[in-house]
């Protein structure tokens, strides 16, 4: 069974290979990109449940990419995983969630379920996030 | 000035030339009456002669008669020697009384009287003698005596009438020139009354215009004098409200003025300080040596200019107490340029480096901020990982367990790598310590690693140089991160960044090490160039303190080095670039 299709992006070597199996245990599908661009490219062939962002990347950086996707795929929950403890709030606002880098990994899990869910369970909130 | 001075020369000529005037006149005059006396005298000495010959006429004629008398009465011939005698010399006699009195016709008509009685009475004496001698020797019988008497008191009487009036002419030029004398002692004693008159009158006058002028100079004087002491008092005021504090010395070296601030700076007053040499009241030294700074007294009358004190020094006052000066000399000069004094303008900077001081650290708080947010970002990274890996680690219990350890050790080191570089570059050295230029280049570099990705940024090092310098790490470190940290700020999204370390000759031709930092990022506007380097100044809004280069080139110049910039703003060809060279180590010093 699957928990939702995940698409992380991140320039992490290890970083990234690590969480895709992290959360592949939890039962989650996913699909990695290294840069902004291959992560486009992917939000258009495939449809994800959820998308997990990195801040700091080369090229765009996660909240221009937010950017970039929320226009193209406003139903797909965005949440921004970064290293950085304060980010700008043009970018945060756009945000479905925010964790910090390292903080726990229990609460990621947790807060991607619960973005998934409430995804399923309220077709509205589409509709909200366009508006 | 100049009229008032004709003026005087005027006076000062009728003072002289009037009174030698009336001095010339009275020598005239004394010279008229000089010589008149002579011809007087001249006169009495002629009417003298006359006289004289007068009294001689009359003599050989009283001779004759006597001797008549006596050969008629006697017979005796030898009675008669002094009458022919007479008969010589009375021809001659009456010649000489002619000539002389020649000038006067009354007294030659008088001679002529007497002449012609004298020859009436000589024709009778000799018919008397020729009687005589024939009655010889009847004695007496010739009747000789009366009438020879009348012819005789005529003759004196005409005589007489002679010589009274020769006398009478004697006596006239004496009371003539005895009048005349006295009409010129009244004339010099007018003359002299005269002169004291005019003197008087003159010196009055004279005394009253120099009197009038003289009030008019001391009037000028007085009007000056105020002046004077006002624009004095002026530029008291002025040294004394200044907010600098001011002392003044003479050509000596020896206070002469010392302004409230100086007063209050030194702890002298200016009572205490007045006359005493200028390194007794003013002793500087260098505030990091302790060593005597140069009196600037002495410094001014050697360069004869204005000359500014070294940094770094140090004011020691009345009780023992430092502060910092920020001070300049200046030598005071005459119209004619000779130096005869030396002003001092210092101030106290004390607060002003104490603020210094905490800009620094302000500065550097900001650095360690910023680059603890991006240590923070590359520690959190391998954390997260190592994270995801203890979760799955705990969750699988087995299967591909030592894949996954060997991974979490690899962001371990990671997490410790990065932790060695945060340590090393706040380890503070306690004294300049030989430093390659191009291991802190790379070290920081590790650091903006991530800056410099995320913009996408080409950074070309070339380290063509082992070359050591003399420097603190931690402050190297320091410049080259604010060097490199403004090239990222400048650069566009994709733009190039070159840091290049190369020997390159220092200044007068020594060996030196150069750090360039090169980026083609919009370029320094020409005014901004001037300013960068000022505290405060940044185009980096609120993301920028304004002090990175302002502390750059302090650290840079504190170890003897410098700063060069080269800037372009033009679209072709636009960037900046960083050359900083600094002396290089000489091997002899390395070890």
């Amino acid at each position: 069974m699957h928990a939702g299709k995940i698409l992380c992006i991140d320039d992490e070597e290890v970083g990234l290979p690590v969480r895709k199996l992290m959360l592949e245990s939890e039962g989650f599908e996913v699909a990695v990109a290294t840069n902004s661009k291959a992560a486009l490219d992917l939000c258009g062939k495939f449809s994800f449940d959820l998308i997990l962002l990195d801040y700091s990347m080369p090229g765009m950086n996660g909240g221009e990419v937010a950017q970039a996707t929320r226009l193209l795929h406003p139903q797909i929950p965005i949440v921004l995983l970064s290293a950085y403890l304060t980010l700008p709030e043009e970018h945060t606002q756009i945000l479905d969630g925010h964790v910090t880098k390292g903080e726990s990994t229990e609460a990621l899990l947790a807060l991607i379920r619960k973005l998934i869910q409430r995804e399923a369970d309220d077709p509205d909130s589409k509709e909200r996030r366009t508006a | 000035m100049t009229t008032s001075q004709q003026v005087f020369r005027r006076q000062i000529r009728r003072l002289i030339l009037v009174p030698l005037g009336i001095l010339l006149l009275i020598a005239a005059l004394l010279e008229v009456q000089v010589r008149r006396l002579a011809s007087a005298q001249n006169w009495v000495d002629h009417t003298d002669v006359v006289l004289a010959q007068a009294r001689l006429l009359l003599r050989l004629m009283i001779d004759q008669e006597t001797g008549l008398r006596g050969f008629v009465l006697t017979h005796d011939e030898r009675f008669l020697q002094p009458y022919y005698a007479a008969d010589l010399a009375l021809p001659k006699v009456f010649n000489q009384l002619r000539s002389t009195v020649a000038d006067n016709p009354e007294q030659l008509e008088r001679i002529a009287g007497v002449h012609q009685n004298y020859d009436q009475w000589h024709a009778y004496s000799q018919d008397v003698i020729s009687r005589a001698k024939k009655n010889n020797p009847t004695v007496g019988s010739v009747p000789v005596g009366l009438a020879g008497k009348q012819m005789m008191d005529e003759l004196r009487t005409r005589q007489q009438d002679f010589v009274e009036h020769e006398e009478e002419l004697k006596r006239l030029p004496v009371r003539r020139s005895s009048s005349a004398g006295r009409a010129v002692t009244w004339t010099l004693l007018g003359l002299v009354f005269a002169f004291i008159l005019l003197l008087l009158i003159q010196t009055r006058q004279n005394i009253r215009s120099v009197d009038a002028e003289y009030a008019t100079i001391l009037n000028n004087l007085q009007k000056r004098t105020a002046e004077l002491r006002e624009s004095r008092e002026r530029l008291q005021v002025t040294l004394r409200s200044i907010g600098d504090a001011v002392i003044v010395t003479d050509a000596e070296g020896r206070i002469t003025f010392l302004n409230p601030v100086a007063e209050r700076l030194t702890q002298f007053s200016q009572e205490r300080a007045n006359g005493k040499p200028l390194e007794e009241v003013f002793r500087i030294i260098d505030e990091e040596t302790w060593a005597p700074a140069e009196n600037p007294f002495v410094k001014v009358m050697r360069l004869g200019t204005i000359v500014g004190l070294a940094n770094h020094t140090a004011l020691v006052r009345e009780d023992g107490t430092q502060i910092s000066i920020d001070d300049s000399g200046a030598p005071i000069r005459s119209e004619d340029g000779q130096v005869f004094g030396v002003v001092l303008v210092f101030r106290d900077v004390t607060e002003q480096k104490e603020m210094l001081k905490v800009l620094r650290m302000n500065e550097k708080l900001a650095a360690a901020g910023r680059l603890s947010v991006s240590i923070a970002h590359e520690i959190h990274n391998p954390l997260e990982t190592i994270g995801n890996l203890l979760y799955l680690i705990r969750k699988q219990g087995g299967g591909n367990l030592d894949e996954l350890i060997g991974m979490g050790e690899q962001e371990l080191t990671r997490v410790v790598q990065i932790t060695k570089n945060m340590l090393s570059l706040y380890r503070e050295s306690q004294r300049e310590v030989p430093t390659k230029l191009g291991e802190v280049v790379d070290a920081v570099s590790v650091i903006l690693q991530r800056s410099i990705r995320d913009k996408q940024i080409t950074l070309s090092t070339s380290i063509l140089t082992e070359a050591r310098i003399s420097a603190f790490p931690a402050e190297m470190r320091q410049v080259v991160s604010n060097l490199l940290s403004n090239a990222i700020d400048a650069v566009e999204k994709g733009g190039h960044i070159e840091v290049e370390v190369e020997d390159a000759p220092f200044k007068d031709s020594q060996p030196g090490v150069a750090l360039l930092v090169r980026d083609n990022g919009c370029g320094i506007s020409k005014p901004n160039l001037s300013k960068i380097f000022k505290p405060f100044f940044t185009t980096k809004g609120e993301n920028g303190t304004g002090l990175g280069l302002w502390i750059t080139q302090g650290i840079v110049s504190k170890i003897g080095g410098y700063i060069e910039v080269t800037s372009e703003t033009a679209t072709e060809n636009h960037g900046t670039t960083f050359k900083v060279v600094f002396p290089k180590l000489r091997p002899d010093i390395h070890s």
